[in-house]
This record gives C-alpha cells, structure tokens and sequence, in this order.
C-alpha cells in the first residue's frame, strides 16, 4: 500500500515543487507552524489546501497577462493575516476589463492560461469513459456559476488528503453510472494506488464599467505555510488594503431591514476579523477618502456609515448569534482559540473613532 | 495498520498487516473485512490468513455462508507470537501523537472508524482546529472501552442512548453495529476513516450532539461534490428531513441546484417528511443567505428581502 509516486504524480504543480506532497512533509509543516490539535494530530488538510490554492494562485497570477486583480478572504490571510488567519480556500479575483463577457473571460484569458500550461507540460491528461479531463488546467465550472457578473471556475489537482478518490471524481465528472470497469483501468494507470483529485475554487469578478474596478497594488505573496515551505513570492496585482478597510466598514455601516441584519451576523463578524487583520500600519487617511467615495457611489452619507457602523460593532459583543459564529464557524475558530471577539470590537470602535477624526 | 517493525521482522505488508490485525481483534475477523478495509489486494490477505492457519498460527472459524474468520490458536507458539505482535502494537499506542491516532492504534482497523470532523475532505472551509471528533466503534468491542479511554487520555462522551441531546466536544464515541457503513483505513492519518459520503451522513444523523454548522454550509455549497444516492442510502428519517430542507432552500432561494442536488430532490420528495429539529433549523436559517450569497450578491436590490421571505416559506413547510 505505497503512495503514488510523488515526483510524478504532482509535476503539474506549477509553483510548489512536487517533493513536498508527502505525508511526511506536510505534517511536518503543520508541527512546524503548531497547526496540531490535540485531538487529531497535526493539521495535514488546511497544510495541503494553503499549497493547492497559492499554487493555482501562482498560475493565474503570472499567466494570465495582467488581466487579473486579486483580493477576498485567501489573499487577506496571505498578505495581511499571517498569525490570524480566517480560514479561506478559494481564490477571488477581478478583470481589469470592465463590461466583457464570460466567454471573452474564458476565450481571451482562460484558455490562453491553458495553452502555457500545456506548452510548460504542467497538464497531467487522464481519461475516464471516454472523457478526457487535464489535472492542472483552469476550466469553467458551470454547476457553481450562478451569477451574472461573476464567473466561477475550478483547477482540479491530484491531492494527497483533500479531495475524493480520483475514480470517484471522475464518475462524477463523466457522470458514467456504471465505473467498475473504469475504475480498475484507472486504478492500474496509476499503478495500483488510486489518488485523490480536490477542486480549488476561482472566482472572476467581472465590473460593470470602470467605476466598478478595485484599486490596486502590485504586491509580493507567499502562502500562509511560508517559511516553513520554501517557496519563491508572487508578484500580482492585489486589492489595496485601505480599500478593504473601507469596504468592510461599509458593510457594517450600511442600512439593513431588521431581518437582513440578523442574517449578515457572519459578515459582520467576518468584517471585524478583517479589519483587525489589515489595521496594522494602514494609512487611515485613505481608508477615510475611500470609505467617502463607496458610501457617496451609494448614496450614504460618510458620518452616517460610520456612527451605523459603530451602533453595530456594538451591538454584536452582546450578540450571542455573533459570538457562536465566531467560535465554531470553519473560517474563525481558530482564530477564537487565542482570542476574544470583544477584543477585536473594541479594537474596531478605536479604529473607526480614528478614521471619523 | 503494520507498523514498520512488524514488516521488517515478518518480511510482509499483507503478512504483517494479518498478523497484527488479528491479535488486536477481541473475537475473530475476516480475511474479507481486512482486505476491504486496508485496501491490500485480497488475494494476498486470503493467502496469508491460509498460510498461517495451515502453519497452526491461525484457527480458521466458518461464519455464515462462505465466510471464514480467523483467530489466533491456542498453541504455546501461537500465543506467543500473538504477545510478541501485541507488544508491537502496544509500542505504536504510546508513539501516537494524538488521542485519535492512540485510540487507532488499540482497535482492529476493521472495528472503528474516524468520522467528522477530520475525515470530511470535502468542505468549503477547512475544519481548523475541531474541538471535537467523532469515533464509531464495533459495539462488540464495549468491553475495550474502559481502557480505551484510560490509555488515550480521552474525555469521551460515549452515546449510549440517540435520545441524549446535549452537543458535546471532546472524543465521542458511538457504539454501533458498523454493518453498511462505508470506511477504509488511511494510509496519510494512520486511520480507519468515514468516507465523505458517511461523514456528511454521520453529520446528519447525530447532529443534535455535534452541532457543527460546517455540516449545513458544505451541504449548502458543495452538496453536488457527494454521491448524493450513497448519502440517502445512509441517512435516518431524521437525517433525511434535514437533508431535505436543505436542497429545497438552496432550490427556492438561488432558484437553480446542480445536477447532482436534483437527483436528491427526485429522492427526497418521495420520502417521510418529519418535523425539523429546532436547533438544525435556527442553524440552516442563519447560515443559509451568507454561505449562498458569499460576496454580498445578497445586498443587489431587493434579493436579500426575496431571500428571507424564500427562507422563512420553506422552513415552514418542515414546522
């Protein structure tokens, strides 16, 4: 019962190199950053997710042209939240080119991305009934793509822990009932040992015009596992912090219907994670030029949005809602094992106070 | 599963792998079950559970039809190489880092099984650091639990009754018949894992005791990446309700499912409906419109207010 041959197997890492997908190495990353619980030994799934998805990053931010500008809850952890990070496994990320469609998305920057992939021999081609699938590449995936102006794709990647059983997978992705026959073939193309195939979720963000665009910097990334895994940086174009900032405070300072407001408890919660993670070293002068800019392009007034938002904050320390998220929600558990949501309300009411002045 | 002594001195995974799993097993076990559960090509397991019987190491026992489970027999020799094994396995309990690992380490790999939250690889979000984890074991192993829970330093909750309603943390075991559940031991954790069909079923089915949300989000947002007939297969009425509830929502909220949620539905609408739990649906109602509308596509002109109302409708139906 060996596992597949690494060197082989994961040589459609574009980034990471394919030594590291053992066992062995990635438990020992998890000692190494303390991911360990008591209970279940070291972390080996959020080790190998953090690698999967800074790899796909990696590939979407250095060949897709510029096109591409990255922001959301992985890239936060990446750049802003290294100690504290709210768990997020998906990559979110904006086209520069306001007003496109989907298929000038999938057509111009897509499948351009593929074809270097191919041209680098980084596509790994298996097929399964008949059908054809490439480990590595980006395809669109339809099933998630719900809404109108964000396009949804997946990388699937051969994974050690996450993910399912590669003939399971492809049953699924073929939608063949019957696989018995399939699935030995498969299990002898790799040699007697089946891997796990995982998705790593992309989303495209598409502007509806130039208003719509995020700011943005060019900055350096590296994966929450950095040090620990040698990894070169990313140089990509991400969503500027101070913006963020504003954003976040937006949300928690925008009007809601009683109803909404019990409904986005997790948001908040979200948004006060957030900007504890970005406040260190932030030019609060800007989060105060953007935060007028959002709330006048919504037509909220800049005092209204933060006195609202600081009703808010304060209302959520006594929220019981807010607190249990906080606690048990996959994104900010481990978060609350060192610290106090009450800190971190505090922490926001000092900050918004600041930005007001 | 064998440590590397054991292969080093037995010269065999499969050889190793049978010897071990038979001296920590109470009663007898199959040459069927182990290769099922390992994973190890079963013509080597039957070959080596033969050997060893026609060496007087093993007795062989018929089971019902065509079955043969085997045990150590009562020969000096056979004893103690069952001790020798024993202490092999003994020194692999005391290397477990974790209280998992320490509670494998002690079972047949056939016996138990590791269900949520680590053996759920198919989530949204990753399980970060879980405050608890769920075991079921063989319930003819009752006996062992005692020592079980002394040698691995576990505070168990051990569910004895479906009727205990408290959520619990820690390790908690369920005493079950592990017929018809799906499980296969795991060569990266070292352990008897729940497939990600039985994990979310598993959740399903006790989630008055875990309370975990993660449950109700993957199911929300990753539903179509489960075998959903596997799913249904394993689910009690209960179970099936929660289930239930929770495609329909997704349906009327996002007014779309992928292919693999209608299945369900096709399945589910022919089913009892029962009640809904008041906890399962104070969860499902909070968590419903920020995990189907994750980047505030809920807050675009009055989708948040149709969201509520869709929810709120479609709750009822299971009041």
């Amino acid at each position: 019962m060996s596992l597949p041959d690494a060197d082989n197997l994961f040589d459609y890492a574009y980034k990471v190199e394919p030594s590291v997908f053992t066992v062995d190495r990635l438990k020992e990353i998890a000692r190494r950053k303390r991911w360990v619980s008591n209970l279940s030994g070291p972390l080996l799934s959020p080790v190998e997710r953090d690698i999967l998805t800074f790899d796909a990053f990696a590939v979407l931010a250095e060949l897709t042209n510029g096109y591409l500008a990255f922001g959301g809850g992985t890239l936060l952890n990446w750049l802003f939240a290294r100690n504290l990070p709210r768990f997020s496994f998906d990559i979110d990320s904006q086209i520069r080119k306001p007003g496109v469609s989907k298929e000038y998305v999938l057509d111009q920057v897509i499948k351009p991305l593929n074809d270097k992939l191919r041209a680098k021999k980084k596509l790994k081609r298996i097929e399964f009934g008949g059908a054809q699938l490439d480990i590595g590449s980006v395809i669109h995936d339809r099933e998630k793509d719900h809404f109108p102006d964000v396009l949804s794709l997946k990388r699937p990647v051969y994974s050690l822990f996450s993910g399912t059983e590669a003939h399971l997978y492809l049953k699924k992705e073929t939608k063949l009932r019957d696989s018995g026959e399939e699935g030995r073939r498969l299990k002898n193309f790799f040699g007697g040992k089946m891997p796990r195939i995982e998705d790593v979720r992309i989303e495209i963000g598409i502007p509806r015009d130039s208003n719509g665009i995020f700011p943005a910097v060019r900055t350096k990334v590296t994966p929450l596992v950095y040090p620990e895994l040698d990894i070169d940086a990313v140089s990509a174009r991400v969503t500027v912090k101070e913006y963020v900032m504003a954003l976040k405070i937006f949300k928690l300072g925008r009007q809601f219907e009683l109803e909404e407001e019990q409904h986005a408890v997790a948001d908040f919660v979200k948004s006060i994670c957030d900007l504890q993670a970005c406040s260190s070293e932030c030019d609060k002068s800007m989060v105060h030029s953007y935060l007028s800019q959002i709330s006048e392009a919504n037509n909220h007034r800049f005092n209204q949005t933060i006195e609202n938002a600081k009703k808010r904050i304060g209302k959520l320390s006594s929220n019981v809602e807010a607190l249990n998220w906080f606690k048990t929600s996959g994104q900010t558990s481990f978060i609350a094992q060192t610290n106090d949501l009450k800190d971190f309300i505090d922490k926001a009411e000092k900050l918004l106070i600041t930005i007001m002045s | 599963m064998s440590g590397k002594a054991a292969q080093a001195v037995f010269g065999s995974k499969s050889r190793a792998l049978v010897l071990e799993e038979v001296a920590k097993t109470l009663e007898s076990v199959s040459a069927y079950a182990i290769a099922r559960i390992s994973g190890l090509d079963p013509k080597n397991v039957y070959r080596e559970c033969v050997r060893l019987t026609d060496l007087g190491i093993f007795q062989s026992i018929p089971v019902g039809k065509n079955q043969t489970c085997y045990q150590y027999s009562k020969t000096s020799q056979a004893e103690q190489l069952r001790q020798f094994v024993g202490s092999l396995v003994s020194e692999q309990k005391t290397k477990g880092e974790s209280t998992v690992e320490k509670i494998a380490a002690s079972l047949p790999m056939t016996d138990y099984y590791v269900s949520l939250p680590i053996a759920l690889r198919t989530t949204l979000d990753v399980f970060y650091s879980p405050d608890y984890v769920m075991i079921f074991i063989d319930e003819r192993n009752r006996a062992m639990i005692p020592e079980l829970l002394r040698f691995s330093g576990a505070t168990a909750n051990i569910v004895r009754k479906r009727r205990q309603r408290q959520q619990k943390t820690g390790v908690i075991i369920n005493l079950v018949s592990l017929w018809g559940r799906e499980f296969k031991y795991d060569e990266a954790t070292g352990v008897s894992l729940a497939s990600n069909e039985q994990s979310i079923a598993d959740g399903l089915n006790y989630y008055n005791e875990i309370r975990d949300r993660e449950i109700v989000r993957t199911l929300l947002t990753r539903a179509s990446s489960f075998d959903m007939r596997k799913v249904i297969e394993k689910l009690t009425e209960k179970g099936l309700t929660k289930l239930y509830a929770l495609i329909l929502l997704k349906k009327q909220t996002i007014g779309k499912l992928e292919k693999e949620e209608e299945t369900a539905l096709g399945l589910l609408q022919k089913r009892k409906v029962t009640r809904l739990g008041r906890g399962f649906r104070s969860d499902l109602e909070n968590e419903a419109i920020p995990v189907l509308f994750p980047n505030d596509e809920a807050y675009n002109g009055n989708t948040m207010e149709r969201a509520n109302e869709t929810v709120s409708q479609v709750l009822n139906v299971f009041a």
